[in-house]
């Protein structure tokens, strides 16, 4: 194998499959990026920890076809220290990998690429296309809630679910929900914020890794699509569908019975309360210093005051914590009310959790009781909920 | 001056207390005979058959004492109110009542849930001297909580409970530095710590009958009457007693090992060698009712290499099933030397107390339904374990092979 490419884009491409590598996989040859050369002047590279799995095509001038795998530490170092310009790389039949630049020679010991996996051959059920900058804002706002263990259960991914012209999103952790509801789906190519191919219901659970190495790949872009194609098992993302030079990560599907979140969901309150966002979030973040340490216990009151103003609803939300170790913390935040008067303890990273997702000027946090869920969603988009359920405190 | 400043020391009794909150909330009770006691929570009809826990000064009056059985206080004061005990309600008080002394101090020492130390030491800069400190307690707790309390103020803990003591009820009582052989000196000798009924007897029959003879007893005299405890009572006799005012320590972990007798390569073994070790770690957070989310594994090689593996859970637990289930789960993470094991040893820490605060679920998975009916197994259990003892139940797996 023998190729000569640019510098800019070998690093360029080693940064996006690099992020299919997990340092937790024990066996070496994973640790790197196979680099396959046929004869149509493209690279193709690859890199996977067999759970998910990222490929992308550069250009290059190709000497010799054939493959090898080149440990990514030591290629993404070294490429990103070469000034621009071309670089050739070279692979030996004992797999070990000589990298020319100018007068510079470098010997990196590698791996036979047959060893290697191929990128899966997804059996396609159904594809849909989605647009990116879309996608990747309900990956930002729902991902978070799942939960952090390991043990591969549905919690520890994020649902999809496609019907008819939407798809909803959810994720917990079991002591939040993150819901997002995307509309819009219509069959004109181009104008639309998803495309899809059939009719069918679609359920299926996308780990946590796959969606956030995903996140990170997406585009801010108002017009580029990403397509997804289904399998039985697995999961393929296809970025930029339309281009040459796409970027594909597939990923398993974790499989289970995700539970019935609208269940959960409450929709009648005794106390809603609309609060400025900025505000709300900066006031927590600086009483999160005062938490304590095992739950990030935070007091939150809305009590109407008797002597009130001549705007009805006009309140204020007090939040107290305290930590033995530090000492004791009130904030004050102007809010609007409607309803009882409500105390309820929440644990902080929670709350914190979701307001920086959020990116509307006004909140809603809507009520019950001290032990049943809060809801907060963004004032006015009825698309995004999100539910925590509070701590007891006795 | 001088003398005055080295008064930090204060003790404080609510009076009657369980008496005083029933007559708090009951005028129907106020200034009569009304005796707290029984069985908690059997009511009423249940009294007959428990002793008295507190009862007021106007029942003191007949000669009726707490411990004294029910029947016999009816006997005594048959026109007497008697009304079952509500312990949380009482708790709740006491810690209110614990509330308003802290915030003058940090160095409390609890006796009971109505009764304390204070060092006070230091603090005469932000709040004055311990007696205005005392007389602001004890106006608070009146005003805050509607309960009397007796303060006694002195150089030391003992001191101070005596003076406690000599003031009740409604006291407020000072023993002066100079003032101490004059206060003390005349009291019968049971008002040492230490002197019990048997003592008393004892010292008694070689007529010694007042403080101050212990004090001025010579040592080996009194140590032939005494024994070992001979130097601590005399020493109390003179009004000197070093003991601080030590606020109850919080444990940081709850832990328990075992080293082998010979070094364990069975897997079967050491599973069920973490079995035990769950349950004792378990039983002894749930006696002292704390709950820990980190759980670690010790184990040791027979060449002496230690590791420790934890795990962090997501809600505190004290369950011996959820410890076992961690622990189990950390030794498989452990790649097992060649040798053997000599110890394993699992602790508990991140600790917190009681059930008080818990993160809510949104969703109640089977395992949370498996938990809730886990916890009250467990409680059953311990319940035999403390009226038939620790073997009276326990797991088919730790029973020793039966012999054919």
């Amino acid at each position: 194998m023998k190729f000569i490419c640019s510098q800019e884009s070998l690093l360029h491409g080693i940064q996006i499959v690099q992020k299919g590598i997990s340092t937790k996989i024990g066996l070496p040859i994973y640790n790197g990026i196979l680099f396959e050369v046929s004869n149509d002047n493209k690279i193709h590279l690859f890199a996977t920890d067999l759970e998910i799995g990222i490929d992308y095509y550069i250009p290059a001038q190709v000497i010799e076809s054939g493959s090898v795998v080149i440990p990514n530490k030591i290629i993404g170092e070294l490429i990103r220290k070469f000034p621009e310009g071309n670089i050739e790389i070279e692979s030996l039949e004992n797999n070990n990998i000589i990298i020319r630049e100018n007068n510079a020679t470098y010997k990196i010991l590698g791996f036979s690429g047959e060893e290697f996996s191929n990128f899966p051959e997804i059996k396609i059920k159904s594809k849909i296309k989605i647009k990116q900058k879309i996608f990747k804002e309900t990956i930002y706002q729902t991902i978070f809630a799942t939960s952090k263990d390991e043990s591969g259960s549905f919690l520890s991914g994020v649902l999809f679910k496609i019907i008819n012209n939407k798809i909803e999103v959810v994720a917990t952790d079991s002591h939040r929900l993150s819901y997002k509801n995307i509309q819009g789906i219509k069959p004109v190519p181009g104008e639309t914020n998803i495309e899809k191919n059939s009719t069918d219901e679609i359920e299926i659970i996308i780990p946590y890794r796959a969606l956030s190495e995903l996140y990170k790949l997406l585009s801010d872009d108002e017009d580029v699509f990403t397509e997804i194609r289904v399998g039985e098992r697995q999961i393929m993302f296809i970025l930029y569908p339309d281009g040459r030079n796409n970027i594909r990560l597939y990923s398993r599907l974790i499989e289970g019975q995700f539970p019935n979140y609208h269940q959960i969901i409450p929709n009648s309150f005794k106390t809603e309360i609309k609060v400025n966002n900025d505000d709300f979030r900066d006031k927590m973040e600086r009483i999160s210093l005062f938490v304590r340490e095992d739950l990030n216990i935070v007091k939150m009151e809305a009590i109407n005051k008797k002597e009130n103003s001549k705007i009805k609803e006009r309140c204020e939300i007090i939040l107290k914590a305290e930590s033995p170790s530090i000492g004791e913390a009130l904030e004050r935040i102007p809010c609007f009310k409607k309803g009882e008067d409500i105390i309820i303890t929440f644990n902080s990273k929670y709350i914190l959790d979701v307001i920086r997702v959020i990116k509307a000027d006004n909140i809603l946090i809507k009520l019950n009781d001290p032990l049943s869920p809060a809801i907060i969603t963004p004032d006015k988009d009825k698309s995004y909920i999100h539910i925590i359920m509070p701590v007891r405190t006795d | 001056m001088d003398n005055i400043n080295r008064l930090s020391i204060i003790h404080l009794d609510l009076d009657a207390f369980f008496a005083s909150v029933e007559q708090r909330d009951n005028p129907a009770y106020r200034d009569k005979p009304l005796i707290v006691g029984g069985i908690s929570g059997g009511g009423v009809s249940n009294l007959n058959r428990g002793v008295v826990c507190t009862a007021s000064y106007e029942a003191r009056k007949y000669g009726i004492r707490a411990g004294m059985p029910i029947w016999e206080a009816r006997q005594k004061c048959p026109r007497g109110i008697f009304v079952p005990t509500q312990m949380n309600k009482y708790l709740k008080e006491s810690r209110k009542f614990f509330q308003v002394c802290s915030t003058y101090t940090p160095l409390i020492e609890p006796l009971s849930v109505d009764e304390l130390f204070l060092d006070v030491s230091g603090c005469e800069s932000l709040f004055g001297s311990s007696e205005i400190i005392g007389r602001k307690i004890k106006e608070r707790v009146y005003q805050e909580l509607g309960l009397k309390v007796s303060v006694g103020i002195a150089e030391n803990k003992f001191l101070a409970k005596i003076a406690t003591n000599l003031g009740k009820p409604d006291g407020f009582y000072i023993i002066p530095s100079k003032d101490i052989q004059k206060i003390l000196y005349p009291l019968p000798i049971s008002a040492l710590w230490g002197i019990g009924k048997k003592t008393e007897e004892l010292l008694n029959k070689s007529g010694i009958y007042r403080v101050e003879q212990l004090a001025r007893m010579p040592d080996s005299i009194l140590e032939n009457l005494l024994g070992k405890n001979a130097k601590k009572i005399k020493l109390l006799a003179q009004g000197i007693d070093e003991n601080p005012v030590t606020p109850p320590s919080t444990a940081k972990s709850i832990g328990k090992e075992t080293t082998f007798s010979t070094n364990i390569t069975e897997k079967e073994i050491l599973v069920k060698e973490l079995l035990k070790l769950s349950q004792q770690v378990g039983y002894v957070a749930r006696r002292k009712s704390y709950k820990g989310r980190t759980i670690t594994l010790k184990i040791r090689f027979q060449n002496f290499t230690t590791f420790n593996r934890s795990k962090t859970l997501e809600n505190p637990t004290n369950l011996d099933d959820i410890i076992f289930k961690t622990v189990v789960e950390l030794l498989g993470k452990v790649r097992c030397k060649k040798g053997g094991v000599r110890l394993l040893g699992i602790k508990l820490s991140n600790l917190a107390s009681g059930n008080e605060r818990k993160q809510l679920k949104l969703l109640r998975e089977e395992e949370d339904k498996k938990g809730d009916k886990l916890e009250q197994l467990t409680q059953s259990l311990d319940k035999i374990r403390e009226k038939f003892g620790t073997k009276a139940v326990t797991r088919a797996s730790l029973l020793s092979n039966p012999k054919r």
